[in-house]
This record gives structure tokens, C-alpha cells and sequence, in this order.
């Protein structure tokens, strides 16, 4: 089997310690850093989308395969070209809970899952205001924001929030992204947002936009 | 009872080991608790409070000396006085209770949206008809309709208004708590008629791991204060906020649930408490919380043996439910599986009646069926006594068969047992040409006339009018204060 299949492999199976071993191997033995990029580990990675969306695999599975491609580009990383890197610079996304909410646990599966595949989070936690959301957008200059209740009545809320962060001039296009179990599509599109219905499509949704 | 069926999913060695882990987890690590007044109190009363981090240890002697504060008998007592609930249950069987916390309302035409306050009215309408259903909770009643701050308080003076039964309550906003119950207060002619006869309890929630918000800090706290019962409740999500394992999940759940309690009985002894461990599980493909899978049903068994034959808690879990999004195939195995398991086990209540969807929406028709699930779980729970009247061996062994004009129809036995066989409301229990000439009716459709027959008659209860006024005073003051 080729090195950049074994790479491959090993990314699909979650092996970190086989992923870093088998990249430098490979670099040793003369492999572009680049083409170990994109013929091991983006096409491993897409790979472990389709096994997700097919539900063919589970999440502990992605992530870990999401943290074995990682590791194999840290070693790859002082290889790759300055404009190469440039492409690995990652999206900073602010996520919190509304005000009037502490429900968390959907808000971390998306920071947990967003970070694993090399996205920045910033998570400011539960019981979150619109001032603070914006502060933090300014402060990491993020293009995106999810924010999520699972009380209705803390959808008020969210509905408040999401007006000031409209309301407020960045000099760039925020994106804003909702979730939790009482929101619904029909809630986002009324207030002029993107819905996510799960962690899953949440991250699905960075990475499209991102794109 | 002699004939009681129980399931007993530990043997003594793992109940010993789970109750020392717990105790160890609370005097070793402690919790987190967010609450200035009680973090104060309870270092006055011996607990090793650090008031910068709000993080709090128990002793073994405390929690020895709260366990032994905890009342063996207690009533939790229903407005109409005629379904008071006496614990231990007199005669060995479990009470029950509707859902709590689910937001959507699926209405008899299959329409699923935000509860409204008419629909909560609906509900207790409902609920005082169920006779197998003991006490209500508060439907979760949207921001969109009621005054967001406040939907604890408006949907409390509906079921203050209508519920025949007793009622747990989940507060929302740590301010609504002494609202909630200054207007229980009123319903019953003021705080000590209160603390006499509760028609109120309250639920309180950790968040895993260890830690107590504010506001559940406030339940804890204020219901200490004046009395009122609490049902302290744990609701981990195994994989998510706990460990996957349903074993760890219960674990962590009980240990949460015993710091409040501990807490409860420091500051308010001979505090009736029920632990209310709720446990879900995450799915490790989908992401999606859920209630009906297996083991974590086993897990709930786990708790309810710990409280229950562990240190004669009273407990209190999940008894019905579904991960379906609808009345299916899927919905019925889940939620009758799950009750026949919950109803052999050592717990005092079962919950969740009238819910779909992972407890995220209500259904009057699942109510009313629930209603009849409910029934025969009581039955199994109580088992059958083996004795010479019940194996009516006297007759065989006399030969009364052998006689010719002998029929069991007509025999003695016969007519002191017939009437004992449970006989749900609702079940087909005819053959197909009378069901065929009575329209071919399912078990929902007759749960829809059911419905109908319900809500056409007059209501069984409602709050006297002047005990009423006294309700909409506190609503009032209620919602100058925490309406923005």
C-alpha cells in the first residue's frame, strides 16, 4: 500500500500516533507536504463526512480521526509553503447560550466538534447578552456567531440578541447561526438568521460558508 | 404485599460500592454552588465552604446526620383533598406523574406548536379525569404567548385554578421562586397552611458535574426556608455532560441529586425530599438526546435501588416516554417497555405521562393512553399471592369438577375472583364482528372519543373564587416585578 494511503487509512481509523509516524515517513522519503495534504488527509477527512452523514460512523470516531489529521499537520505544517499555510489559518466562531438560559450541552458538542476540525472557538459560555456577543465578535473580528436556547421563553431572548448583533456596525458580514431544541427553521428564517437543527449541521454549515 | 414483583439490578456488594463512591465524591471532591446566603448557612452548619470559588465539602458525619433527618412518612397533599399522596404508598404501588418540561403542544388534529395557557387548561382538564394519574406538572408554556420572564407564574395560577392534584413545579428565573410560592400560598390561605398540607412541591436541577446554578440553588434554598417539599433532580445526558456509560451517568446523577438533599435536611430537617434522578443518554451517531435507550432504562433501576433500598430515599424517575416523534409502532414499545420495567423496580413515582419526543412535546391522546399503560403497570407492580384460596385447590382436591352440573362460571371461587383481572378502559376485548359494527376503532380513536367525553362534561375541580383572588394578587405583584 502506498504511504499516502496508509495516511489515509489511519485518518479514517483515528490512529494518531500511525498518522504522525507514517508523515514524516513520508516527507523522509521525499513526498511533497502539499500532495500528502491533499491525497491522504482531505480526501480521509471527506471520507469520515460521508461515513457521518451516512451514519455509517460515529461521532467519537470522527473526532477522533478529526484529531489524528491534526497532529499529521503539524508535521506537515514547516513544509508547506508560506502561501500553503495560508490556507490552513482557521475561522474564529463566537458561540454562547442566550441570556436567560444555562443549558450547555449542545453548545459544547458544536464547539468540541468545530475545533476538531481546526476551527477557532471562542465560547463565552451560558446566559450570554447581546453586549457581550458583540464585544467578542469585535474582539476576535469573527465572521461567525451560534447561539443557542432550549428554553422558549429564553428565545425572547435570542430574538433580542440577534437584533443588536444586526443593529451593530462591524465593517464586515456576520453570520449568525441558531440552534437548540425550541428553535426551529421557521424561527430562524422570522428573524433573519441561519438554523442549524443539530451539532452536526451546525459545523456542516461553518465549513460551507467557509468555504 | 406477598405477590410483589420486583427487579433488583444490584446485587449488595455493587449497591455498597455505588453508596461509599457517592459519599466520597461528596466529601472528597464536594460541588460547586452558586449561592452566597446558602453557602453561608451551610458552613454555619458545618459544611467547608470556599466563599471565593463557591465550591462546598460535606462530611461523612453531615450526610450521616442529613439521611436521618429525612422523613420516612410524608404526604404530599393535593388541592381538591381527594388524591393526597401518602409515602411510603400504603399499598406498595408507585404514583405517577405527567411530563414536565416539554414545550410543544401536539393537539388532537396531529398540530404540534408552542403550549399555550388555553391548552395548559386542557391539560388539568385532562388530568383530573385520569385516574391512574396521581399528581401534574407545569406545562412548559411559551415566551411567544405569555410574558417570557413569567411563564412559570402565569402557567402556576392555571393549574393553581384547575388541578384537582397535587403539582411540582419547575421554576424558570431565580426571581419567580418566591413568587411560586407566595401563590401557592394563597391558593391554600397562606404559608403555613402551606407547610401543613402541601399542594405544592418543586423540582430542582443540577448541572453536571457537581455544580448548582443560581437559580436551582434558589429552589433549594427558599424551599428550605419555608417548607415546601422538593423532588431534587438530576438530568445527565451520558457521553455529553457524564460518562457513556449508563452506570457512570446514574452515578453522577445520584451523587448530585444526595448533595441536595444533604443540603435540604442541613437546613430545613424532616424536609420531605425526593430524589429525581431523570437520566438521557446521547447518540453517539446523531448527536440527539435521548430517553428510551436500554441501558440507560437499567441505569434508572440503579438509582431508584440506590434511594430507595440503599438509604430508604424515596425516588422517583422516568415511567414512560418515547424517542418517536409520533403515536407509532416505535412510540408504544419504548414507553411500555420502559413502564413495566420502571414499575419493577423500588420507585415511588413514575413520570413523563402524555409525552413524545424525547419529552419535548405533550399529547392529550398519549395522556389519555398513558392513562391506561399506566393502569396495568400497577398491576404487575402488585404481582399475585400463591395461597390455597388464590390456587383454589380445595375444589380440585374436593372434585368438584367431576360433577356434572359443576361449572367454574358458577362455582364459588369464580364469584369471589371475576371482578379481580384488570380491565384497561379502552382495550378491544370483543371479537372482530362487534368491533367490525362498532366502526373498527384503534385504541387511538377511542382515546380521541375518549377525549371528547372528557371535555364535554363539567370540570371535577376548580379553586374556590376567593382563594383565587387571592392567586391573582400574588400574579399581579408578580409581574410588575419580573415582566420587562
Amino acid at each position: 500500500m502506498l504511504p499516502t494511503k496508509k495516511i489515509f487509512q489511519k485518518i479514517i481509523e483515528g490512529d494518531e500516533v500511525c498518522t504522525v509516524e507514517l508523515c514524516r515517513e513520508c516527507l523522509s522519503n521525499g513526498y511533497d507536504a502539499m500532495e500528502i495534504l491533499e491525497k491522504s488527509m482531505i480526501p480521509a477527512m471527506d471520507q469520515c463526512g460521508v461515513l457521518l452523514t451516512n451514519r455509517k460512523s460515529f461521532i467519537p470516531q470522527v473526532l477522533m480521526s478529526t484529531r489524528a489529521m491534526q497532529a499529521g499537520i503539524e508535521v506537515l505544517k514547516p513544509y508547506l509553503s508560506q502561501q500553503e499555510n495560508k490556507l490552513m489559518i482557521s475561522e474564529t466562531v463566537i458561540i454562547g447560550t442566550v441570556m436567560g438560559d444555562v443549558h450547555t450541552i449542545g453548545k459544547n458538542l458544536v464547539s468540541i466538534m468545530l475545533e476538531s476540525v481546526g476551527t477557532t472557538v471562542i465560547d463565552l459560555g451560558a446566559n450570554i447578552s447581546g453586549k457581550e456577543f458583540i464585544d467578542a465578535i469585535t474582539k476576535y473580528q469573527a465572521r461567525f456567531v451560534m447561539m443557542s436556547a432550549m428554553l422558549t421563553s429564553a428565545m425572547v431572548s435570542m430574538r433580542k440578541i440577534v437584533k443588536e448583533i444586526k443593529d451593530h456596525e462591524f465593517g464586515w458580514d456576520v453570520v449568525i447561526i441558531i440552534g437548540g431544541v425550541m428553535v426551529t427553521l421557521a424561527f430562524a428564517k422570522e428573524i433573519g438568521v441561519e438554523y442549524a437543527e443539530n451539532a452536526i449541521i451546525g459545523m456542516e454549515k461553518i465549513l460551507k460558508i467557509h468555504d | 404485599m406477598v405477590g410483589r414483583i420486583k427487579y433488583n439490578v444490584m446485587n449488595d456488594t455493587e449497591l455498597s460500592f455505588l453508596k461509599s463512591e457517592i459519599e466520597r465524591l461528596l466529601i472528597e471532591r464536594g460541588i460547586h454552588l452558586e449561592h452566597d446566603e446558602m453557602l453561608s448557612d451551610l458552613a454555619e452548619l458545618g459544611c467547608q465552604v470556599d466563599m471565593e470559588t463557591k465550591d462546598l465539602k460535606f462530611t461523612k458525619e453531615l450526610i450521616d446526620k442529613a439521611v436521618k433527618a429525612i422523613p420516612e412518612k410524608f404526604t404530599l397533599y393535593s388541592p381538591s383533598g381527594t388524591r393526597d399522596l401518602d409515602f411510603p404508598n400504603p399499598d406498595g404501588g408507585f404514583y405517577s406523574r405527567t411530563n414536565t418540561g416539554a414545550p410543544n403542544y401536539r393537539d388532537i388534529k396531529g398540530n404540534t406548536h408552542y403550549t399555550t395557557l388555553e391548552e395548559v387548561e386542557e391539560w388539568y382538564k385532562l388530568t383530573n379525569a385520569m385516574e391512574n394519574i396521581d399528581f401534574v406538572t407545569l406545562p412548559s408554556t411559551s415566551g411567544e404567548y405569555v410574558p417570557g420572564d413569567a411563564v412559570d407564574v402565569y402557567t402556576l395560577e392555571k393549574a393553581l385554578k384547575h388541578s384537582a392534584k397535587h403539582i411540582w413545579i419547575q421554576p424558570y428565573e431565580s426571581d419567580n421562586v418566591q413568587y411560586l410560592i407566595d401563590m401557592s400560598a394563597a391558593a391554600v390561605g397562606g404559608l403555613e397552611e402551606l407547610q401543613k398540607k402541601p399542594i405544592v412541591s418543586f423540582i430542582a436541577c443540577s448541572v453536571p458535574c457537581m455544580t448548582y446554578k443560581h437559580m436551582d440553588a434558589e429552589i433549594l434554598y427558599r424551599c428550605a426556608k419555608s417548607g415546601i417539599p422538593v423532588q431534587p433532580c438530576s438530568l445527565p445526558t451520558a457521553g455529553a455532560n457524564t460518562p457513556v456509560t449508563a452506570q457512570g451517568t446514574a452515578f453522577i446523577a445520584c451523587a448530585e441529586i444526595m448533595a441536595m438533599i444533604v443540603m435540604l435536611e442541613l437546613l430545613h430537617p424532616g424536609l420531605p425530599v425526593i430524589a429525581t434522578p431523570l437520566l438521557f443518554s446521547m447518540d453517539m451517531m446523531t448527536t440527539y438526546t435521548l430517553q428510551s435507550n436500554t441501558e440507560i432504562t437499567i441505569a434508572r433501576l440503579i438509582a431508584m435501588e440506590l434511594f430507595e433500598n440503599g438509604y430508604n430515599i424515596r425516588a422517583h424517575s422516568y415511567g414512560t416516554g418515547t424517542d418517536s416523534m409520533e403515536m407509532d409502532a416505535q412510540n408504544f414499545i419504548e414507553r411500555t417497555n420502559l413502564t413495566d420495567s420502571m414499575a419493577m423496580s423500588a420507585a415511588s413515582i413514575l413520570g413523563g405521562a402524555g409525552q413524545l419526543e424525547t419529552a419535548k412535546t405533550i399529547s392529550p391522546l398519549q395522556l389519555i393512553i398513558d392513562n391506561e399503560i399506566f393502569g396495568i403497570a400497577q398491576r404487575l407492580r402488585r404481582g399475585l399471592d400463591v395461597n390455597i384460596e388464590t390456587i383454589d385447590s380445595e375444589e380440585i382436591f374436593a372434585c368438584l369438577d367431576k360433577d356434572p352440573t359443576f361449572s367454574y362460571l358458577m362455582s364459588p371461587h369464580t364469584n369471589r375472583h371475576f371482578m379481580e383481572p384488570h380491565r384497561p378502559d379502552m382495550f378491544n376485548r370483543d371479537g372482530a364482528v362487534n368491533w367490525e359494527t362498532d366502526g373498527c376503532k384503534s385504541l387511538t380513536d377511542k382515546a380521541l372519543e375518549k377525549f371528547h367525553i372528557i371535555m364535554n362534561a363539567e370540570d371535577t375541580y376548580e379553586l374556590s373564587a376567593d382563594k383565587m383572588a387571592e392567586v391573582k394578587k400574588v400574579l399581579k405583584l408578580a409581574n410588575e416585578a419580573l415582566v420587562k
